[in-house]
């Protein structure tokens, strides 16, 4: 049984993992998984609607409410989406959209790209 | 603070996100800020492929220290458990680097090890492999193994894949029989080995493309899915009966590919109208066969006969040169068979000859719950004549369509 939480959930009212919003996205997943399993083509073009609509915070607790509820393949599709976003992009792309800010010492990120210089090779530009 | 949520995820969480990337972007991502330094370094799946880099400016010498550098790196600053990882680029030939990877695996709980040489010689296994006791699934291209004699096989191993490899007879026996979880084998291309005894009580999966003298199967109950391809037609082991020998063991074997020149194995020595034991589980079955070979098309109706639920079958044929070997004018029939469950039939690369209309003809009117034969002929020549004999034949089953497919 797929929602063994869900029904923990509803029956808390204190709930601060899962917000109403985060909910009225994920529990219908199943039904649309199911409906679009078979067809790829579907289910990427659903991901890329995702994203367009999506703020990736709100990216990152629809990945909180999968977990917690224990839905394994809404987890997949969403890490997935999230991966699939920052493949291929600049260092400063993937920070803008985690939402996150460079706190290295001065020398130190310049030293580190060294380090990993192989990984860097052949990335989109912005 | 809703900023940076992202970096607080749980870590199977982000190691989830970060092994849908190739290692080289995960790896990256060690830039992004000081909690993600690490972050790529937990992961336990490590794949080094095409992907990670591409080499085609680079001339060999360049090429073998680029890749070196990048697998010692990514390994040094790993962290934590490794339960896979992949080896296979295109420009990789059998660096002796190689074995001090495997050194490095063996001393992190390795589960899944895959390793392909694109390029040159088969490459020698070190001895530190055979000491892997996690080792659930190992795929191997273009190597040899030479155990050490100490090895008494993998007990977690569950899936073994071996193609473009070099075993001697015992080493192979004694890694099958040892490995007593084993559920899947693939071996493809391989030699230093030519009797296939397989003794795995709980292998499931089967399939195999080769040149071999012998095969046989011992406590093999739970093989339901067989395919083998024999690619060689000399046949120098007579046997009593190799089709007898061969399904005796497999009681309940659900699907059977039968390749290349497998069926002229099967059909020498005695080959019965029917088999002693029927398989009642063979539910699709394929068959490459020469028509003009009057025991194989035999052996085939023979296994057709004992196989009373079976739904789909595949005959790909194969004209040969030589004059028929005996013809086949009139099959006797047993009119008590019946192919009842038979609903899709294919038939791929007729001429039109005499013994594939009989066989037709046969499975036509024995199949009362057909749905759709497709048949498509080798080549264009005799197509018309072809159709007219296809048009003639009865059908057992009122919905069957025939379909004919241009070559």
């Amino acid at each position: 049984m797929k929602f063994c939480t869900v029904k923990q959930y509803f029956d808390d009212e204190n709930n601060n993992n899962v917000t109403n919003g985060i909910a009225t996205t994920v529990i219908p997943l199943p039904n649309k998984h199911l409906k679009i399993k078979a067809n790829n083509k579907e289910m990427e073009q659903y991901e890329q609607e995702l994203l367009r609509n999506v703020m990736p915070q709100e990216l990152t607790k629809l990945i909180l409410a999968a977990n917690y509820l224990n839905f394994k393949e809404a987890l997949d599709f969403f890490c997935r989406t999230v991966a699939n976003a920052i493949q291929n992009k600049s260092v400063d792309y993937v920070r803008k959209f985690f939402g996150l800010e460079s706190d290295f010492e001065p020398g130190e990120e310049e030293k580190l790209c060294k380090e990993f210089a192989w990984s860097f090779e052949g990335v989109d530009e912005d | 603070m809703e900023l940076d949520e992202i970096s607080n995820l749980p870590g199977h969480v982000v190691d989830q996100i970060l092994s849908q990337l190739s290692i080289r972007e995960a790896v990256r991502t060690s830039v992004l800020s000081s909690k993600w330094r690490y972050k790529w370094a937990t992961l336990p799946n490590l794949v080094f492929d095409n992907e990670c880099y591409s080499f085609s400016s680079l001339d060999q010498t360049a090429v073998k220290s680029k890749l070196v550098n990048i697998v010692d790196h990514v390994l040094l600053l790993h962290n934590g458990p490794i339960y896979k990882f992949k080896l296979s680029h295109r420009d990789l030939q059998g660096i002796s680097d190689i074995d001090r990877w495997i050194l490095h695996l063996s001393r992190h709980s390795i589960q899944e090890f895959i390793l392909e040489i694109w390029k040159g010689q088969r490459y020698k296994m070190p001895s530190c492999l055979f000491s892997c006791q996690h080792l659930i699934h190992l795929e191997l291209f273009n190597c040899l193994l030479k155990p050490p004699s100490t090895f008494k096989g993998f007990k977690s191993l569950k899936s073994l894949d071996l193609q473009h490899v070099t075993l001697a007879q015992h080493v192979f026996e004694n890694l099958i029989s040892s490995c007593p979880l084993l559920e899947r084998l693939t071996l493809m291309n391989f030699d230093g080995f030519t009797y296939l005894n397989i003794e795995a009580p709980n292998l499931q999966f089967f399939d195999i493309g080769g040149v071999f003298n012998d095969i046989s199967f011992e406590n093999a109950f739970q093989l339901a899915v067989v395919s083998i391809g024999l690619y060689d037609k000399r046949q120098s082991h007579a046997n009593s009966s190799n089709l007898l020998k061969f399904f005796v063991h497999l009681p309940h074997i659900r699907r059977l590919e039968i390749q290349s020149y497998f069926l002229k194995y099967l059909s020498i020595g005695f080959v019965p109208g029917k088999l002693p034991n029927p398989c009642f589980n063979l539910n699709y079955l394929s068959i490459r066969i020469n028509f003009n070979d009057v025991d194989e098309v035999l052996t085939a109706l023979c296994i057709l006969r004992s196989s009373p639920n079976l739904q789909e079958l595949e005959v790909l044929a194969r004209p040969e040169e030589q004059a028929a070997v005996g013809t086949v004018t009139n099959i006797k029939e047993d009119n008590n068979w019946s192919c009842h469950q038979l609903r899709l039939v294919k038939i791929l690369g007729i001429s039109g000859i005499k013994p594939e209309l009989n066989f037709i003809n046969l499975l036509l009117s024995t199949s009362p719950a057909l749905e759709k034969m497709t048949v498509k002929p080798a080549s264009n020549n005799g197509g018309w004549e072809l159709l007219k004999d296809l048009l003639r034949f009865r059908r057992a089953s009122v919905q069957a369509e025939i379909i004919y497919m241009d070559p």
